[in-house]
């Protein structure tokens, strides 16, 4: 199996680090089956690229990172109305994280705050196929989360 | 010594995963204080007692960067600590923070000791000062 790449890295490094959910890198695309939670911020490199960093999930693993870190099951209420936000921080943490490793932490990077929708499949494959960047993660539990990136 | 803290970000997830983190991480919490943005940071700053405020730097309404301005310019809140909690981890953005007034920067991810470490290190700061 390949090395991951540095989306699937920090990807994975950052979810377990902030909620605790456990993900592994996958080669496979993934086989969307429902609405999902949909985030997205744009970013901006001094003297670098411009672009924006999209994160998909299923709502199922928006309410478990929320649940995490708000300490609750992932069943209640509050969790799975709290699961866009979740996943919109995660995009936000994982932004930080990925400027710092790709640009180096002397560059200025300038993002704005995420903004979280819900799409479908066909939302997902129209922008893989402009994505210069790409990455398929599943967790222990079976959701799959898909990042891309697009510049330009 | 037990502090009271206002916690602003427009994000309710986030404020709570930053006062659970400051609970966590053994700091005393006399008042905990919640706001969306900077304007409702300010109006909570001029009626009540707050030691320390974490804040984010994007917000709709008034940013964390514009907040450290108007307290910077206030007599009554100039000495108000402000600590940013923030995703942004590029040096040139937290030095220019810093030249703004801003005490302290936690990266996100945070772990909890951080909001103790901080605030311990502002402690000492305004023991020196006094």
């Amino acid at each position: 199996m390949s090395a991951p790449s540095l989306l699937q890295r920090i990807t994975t490094q950052t979810l377990e680090e902030v909620a605790f959910v456990f993900a592994f890198p996958s080669s496979d695309l993934p086989c969307w089956r429902e609405a999902l939670i949909t985030a997205s911020l744009d970013y901006a490199v001094d003297g670098g690229p411009t672009g924006t960093l999209r994160l998909a999930c299923p709502p199922s693993l928006g309410a478990l990172v929320a649940a995490n870190l708000l300490g609750l099951d992932e069943d209640e209420e509050a969790a799975l109305a709290a699961a866009p936000d979740a996943v919109g921080e995660l995009l936000n943490i994982l932004m930080g994280v990925y400027a710092e490793e790709r640009f180096g932490s002397a560059v200025a990077c300038s993002f704005t705050p995420p903004t979280v929708t819900t799409t479908c499949a066909r939302d997902c494959e129209l922008l893989r196929a402009s994505a210069v960047d790409h990455a398929v993660l599943v967790t222990e539990e079976g959701d799959d989360i898909e990042l891309l990136v697009s510049e330009g | 010594m037990s502090y009271s803290v206002l916690i602003v970000d427009d994000s309710p997830l986030i404020r709570s995963m930053v006062l659970k983190s400051i609970a966590m991480s053994g700091l005393e919490i006399l008042a905990s204080f919640q706001a969306a943005n900077g304007l409702e940071a300010l109006e909570i700053l001029r009626e009540q007692w707050i030691d320390v405020v974490f804040a984010d730097l994007n917000m709709p309404e008034m940013g964390g960067i514009e907040l450290v301005e108007r307290m910077s310019a206030d007599s009554l809140l100039v000495s108000v600590p402000v600590v940013i909690v923030s995703s942004v981890r590029d040096e040139a953005h937290i030095e220019a923070l810093k030249r703004k007034g801003i005490r302290a920067y936690i990266k996100k991810p945070f772990r909890p000791e951080s909001f103790r470490e901080v605030v311990e290190v502002l402690t000492r700061a305004a023991e020196v000062q006094r």
